[in-house]
């Protein structure tokens, strides 16, 4: 998980500890469909998993994205 | 997929033609606001597109693609035996756009004219059909004309697609020769259709006052049913899952190997999914050519465009060059194909303005 947020910061242009697993999506800046697009790219990078767009639309929370990709 | 190996062709020449009018960053800054507009264009790596406008139609980019590589070949228009456009932007519902072009070109009655409707894949299918001609009709020289005005379809307040769309119009012409093949993979996935998508203008939805007004859709564009709907996720989604495979079949069909692959020429969809895609795949950047920063995703045009943009230096060489080029989106429709290509004909891109 503490690996999976930092790609996640990284890629949004955020802070290091700006992010925990239990951050809500809608309170991120910078959380918008462009970042979906790359987390797709940083789900297939670095994880090597294909996720459906379908599915990060439900996702609710930062923990919900990593669950997407494997990690707990 | 679909896979073949057609012998008995080659490109003779290519010619891109593109409107006079180009919009920039300093068109989104005015109408998305500074910070936005440099975000878009960050992620999307599109600097300038080039704009049709004023009536300017993809016909009439091709009509002048066309008379300049039929000037430059030394090619009488009453040799050719077969003109495809293929695009979504057709001049009007009926006749064919390929037959007014036939008329307005001045080409022979023994000549087969029609049209092909398919965007980001189109080149790759005009290059199969016409190959398939000279191989199994005999017919000796064809026009494949490739292009779109999609920036007509845009509206100005969806941030998914007005920045990232560009016209341009292009013209390819492919001869008969000996000892020489080309092979092609091709596929199709229409669960796919919904995702790029003009919703109304047409017998499904067809016009009405309520389908030409614009209202504020998903992440607060707007848009009418009568602009290009692109569910952007949903597209790199379909290309990492395709385009990798398609890229591994287009090489066992022709039994390349990739380090011995020249140029990778891709439909130029974005830079952002054209570097993931690249890196993915393995790919040298020097080998994959990127024409989008100067005139955005030209949808069909967008693989003669590139290469009349970035390689009229190699191709115009005797030297022969051992390229794939790759199309994929609008359907979903996806194909490649494996091709030596050498001694092009490869006028500099022209501009043309609006009648």
């Amino acid at each position: 998980m503490k690996e999976f947020i930092q790609h996640l910061e990284n890629m949004l242009e955020l802070q290091p500890g700006e992010l925990q697993a239990t951050t809500p999506l809608i309170d991120i800046t910078g959380w918008d469909s462009m970042a979906a697009v790359g987390f797709l790219a940083l789900a297939d990078r670095d994880y090597g998993k294909a996720v459906s767009p379908a599915a990060i639309k439900i996702c609710k929370t930062v923990g919900d994205l990593a669950a997407l990709v494997g990690q707990s | 997929m679909i896979t073949t190996t057609l012998r008995g062709s080659r490109i003779a020449g290519i010619c891109t033609v593109v409107p006079k009018r180009t919009a920039g960053i300093a068109d989104l800054e005015s109408i998305f606001g500074p910070e936005e507009a440099a975000k878009v264009a960050k992620s999307t790596g599109v600097l300038q597109r080039r704009i049709a406008g004023g009536g300017l139609c993809t016909s009439d980019l091709c009509f002048a693609s066309a008379r300049q590589l039929l000037n430059d070949l030394g090619w009488d228009p009453a040799t050719v035996q077969a003109v495809v456009f293929v695009s979504q932007t057709p001049d009007y519902r009926l006749p064919a756009t390929a037959c007014v072009l036939h008329g307005k070109l001045g080409l022979p009655k023994n000549c087969v004219a029609f049209d092909v409707n398919l965007g980001c894949s189109g080149y790759i299918y005009g290059l199969w059909m016409v190959a398939q001609f000279i191989q199994a009709s005999g017919l000796q020289r064809a026009l494949l004309l490739v292009g779109d005005t999609s920036t007509y379809y845009l509206s100005d307040k969806d941030r998914s697609t007005y920045p990232i769309f560009g016209d341009a119009g292009t013209a390819t012409a492919i001869e008969s020769v000996r000892d020489s093949q080309i092979s092609f993979a091709l596929g199709s996935d229409g669960a796919g259709s919904e995702n790029l998508l003009v919703p109304a203008g047409c017998f499904r939805l067809p016009h009405n006052e309520k389908t030409a007004c614009r209202s504020e859709r998903e992440n607060g564009n707007w848009r009418s049913d009568e602009n290009l709907f692109m569910n952007g996720a949903e597209v790199f989604a379909f290309t990492l899952r395709e385009v990798p495979a398609l890229i591994d079949g287009i090489l066992a069909v022709a039994g390349w190997e990739r380090v011995s692959v020249d140029q990778f020429v891709f439909h130029q969809a974005n830079k952002f999914m054209l570097d993931h895609l690249a890196k993915k795949m393995k790919l040298p950047i020097e080998k994959v050519p990127l024409s989008i920063a100067d005139y955005g995703n030209t949808s069909s045009a967008s693989i003669p465009l590139t290469i009349s943009a970035c390689l009229r230096e190699k191709l115009t060489q005797s030297q022969t060059q051992k390229m794939v080029l790759a199309g994929f989106g609008v359907g979903w429709s996806w194909g490649a194909c494996a091709i030596e290509m050498g001694s092009l004909v490869l006028p500099p891109i022209l501009e043309i303005s609006e009648p």
